[in-house]
């Protein structure tokens, strides 16, 4: 039988959703935001084995790659969820990157980004419509 | 997939070199959809999204350049018959694992290879083999909007070319390089009774079982249309910032030789006596199947378990650096833990890339 969607794929609450399927939270500091990608990616790459982040201080473009990730000879697309700047970057994921697949909304986070205007999550799916999205990329699982 | 639009299939032949790249990257993303077949007019070198810069050897003047798809450094000429396919997610159920696209491009592949009397497989994620031999290595991923994956059917192949192009630490470790090619690589015209095959036979070939196998249709190409996009992409592929990036690097210098079998010699200092020491492992068999650069190992009889290395009658020394090379400490029964990765080892880690 098939699972349900969201047992199938994790969207917890207090984080906010891209059609990407990257997630975006609050930063350590209150004017950062964090950017990372939910249990489906992580779920369809299979074992990740690289990840490939920019340097801190560099900018990004909402919509535009800043990153990929490798599994097995196959590269996934990292996109910017706004316009800004990273501040930060997941220096863990160098030995582990495998943190992505075994705990993608906390210790696998990417990167922290000082967006351009000041932040605000309106433009980003709450976690009932991604998961309501999910519900949708779910269906053909259901008889 | 019969009541989604039909795949456009472009039979180009010869184009070129770059042109063999910029077209797949060109048409992902402008969001197309296509099938490509076709072959480089002059040789070039094309390296992994993200595979260490320093491993191609300019030396070797071949031109480089490095795309956004997985996999590590290939030799590419005009005897090998390229196809690339470019399909929209909705082709496959949401949640569709590489290997699952990797095996929906690559069915007609082996097709094609079954209609010419080949005994060919799938060895995943990515190689297409005869018997334990390689004949087509592919790479994928997604480009903007679009599933890619990308290859090439072997017709005929220098194997000294692909092993100048790759940077070697000392004459041992290409030497190695080249043996290793030439035992788990074979080409069409190595195969009984195709030795006459030409290029545009596979070309029609494959054209014919992408129709079949992924509801294709022959399609003109849009040079007019896609060439800006294409003359741009190119630029960024060549950019020598992005080019000769730093990428991946292991605690030993390694060679995919194909799934499961690797080369790796140490990264020691030149003169260090360990340096020209070069083993290849197969990691499924967990042996190393072949040693290169030292007389005392050469002699040895191969393959040898890893797990039994320590049993070896040989130095500490020796032993130890071959240990390393494997992954297992000395004395303890633990090694290879990845089997089925690009990169067979368990220390992959971050590249920090500011391009």
């Amino acid at each position: 039988m098939a699972l349900k969607p969201t047992e199938r794929w994790h969207a917890p609450d207090d984080y906010w959703y891209d059609g990407h399927h990257q997630w975006i939270a609050d930063g350590e500091d209150t004017a950062t935001l964090r950017v990372g990608v939910t249990d489906y990616t992580q779920d369809t790459a299979g074992e990740i084995l690289y990840v490939s982040l920019p340097e801190p201080g560099a900018s990004v473009k909402e919509g535009e790659p800043f990153g990929s990730i490798e599994s097995g000879k196959w590269v996934g697309q990292l996109y910017a969820p706004c316009d800004g700047t990273v501040v930060a970057i997941n220096t863990a994921l160098q030995a582990e990157p495998q943190l992505l697949n075994q705990d993608p909304y906390q210790k696998g986070w990417l990167i922290e980004l000082h967006p351009a205007t000041p932040k605000s999550f309106s433009k980003w799916l709450t976690p009932p419509s991604y998961r309501a999205l999910l519900a949708t990329l779910d269906d053909g699982y259901h008889d | 997939m019969g009541r989604e639009p039909r795949v456009p299939l472009y039979v180009l032949g010869g184009v070129d070199w770059l042109t063999t790249q910029t077209l797949y990257h060109g048409l992902a993303e402008l969001d197309e959809e296509a099938i490509i077949l076709c072959w480089p007019k002059s040789p070039y070198v094309s390296l992994g999204c993200h595979q260490d810069g320093a491993e191609f050897d300019p030396v070797s003047g071949i031109p480089a350049l490095r795309r956004r798809v997985g996999g590590t450094l290939v030799y590419l000429d005009e005897q090998q018959v390229f196809f690339q396919v470019l399909m929209d997610p909705s082709r496959l159920l949401p949640g569709a694992r590489p290997s699952e696209w990797y095996r929906l491009a690559l069915e007609p592949v082996v097709a094609y290879l079954d209609r010419l009397g080949l005994e060919a497989r799938l060895k995943p994620p990515a190689d297409i083999l005869i018997g334990s031999r390689k004949i087509s290595g592919n790479a994928g991923g997604q480009l903007g909007d679009k599933m890619v994956i990308v290859g090439n059917l072997l017709v005929d192949f220098p194997r000294h070319r692909m092993a100048e192009a790759r940077y070697a630490p000392n004459p041992e470790m290409r030497r190695a390089f080249e043996a290793s090619l030439n035992q788990h690589l074979v080409t069409l015209h190595e195969l009984p009774g195709l030795a006459g095959m030409t290029r545009e036979t596979v070309m029609e070939g494959l054209a014919e079982t992408y129709i079949l196998g992924l509801n294709a249709v022959l399609s003109e190409p849009a040079w007019t249309r896609w060439s800006p996009t294409l003359e741009r992409i190119g630029r960024e592929l060549q950019d020598p910032r992005w080019l000769r990036a730093e990428g991946y690097r292991l605690p030993y210098h390694q060679i995919k030789i194909r799934e499961s079998v690797y080369l790796r010699a140490l990264r020691v200092d030149p003169a260090h006596p360990w340096a020209p020491l070069t083993v290849e492992l197969h990691t499924d068999s967990r042996t190393v199947t072949r040693v290169w650069g030292v007389e005392e190992l050469e002699r040895m009889d191969w393959p040898r378990s890893i797990d039994h290395l320590h049993e070896l009658p040989m130095s500490p020394d020796w032993l130890e650096a071959l240990c390393r090379l494997a992954d297992r400490p000395p004395g303890q029964h633990e090694g290879l833990t990845k089997e089925e990765n690009d990169y067979g080892v368990e220390t992959d880690g971050t590249m920090a890339r500011s391009g």
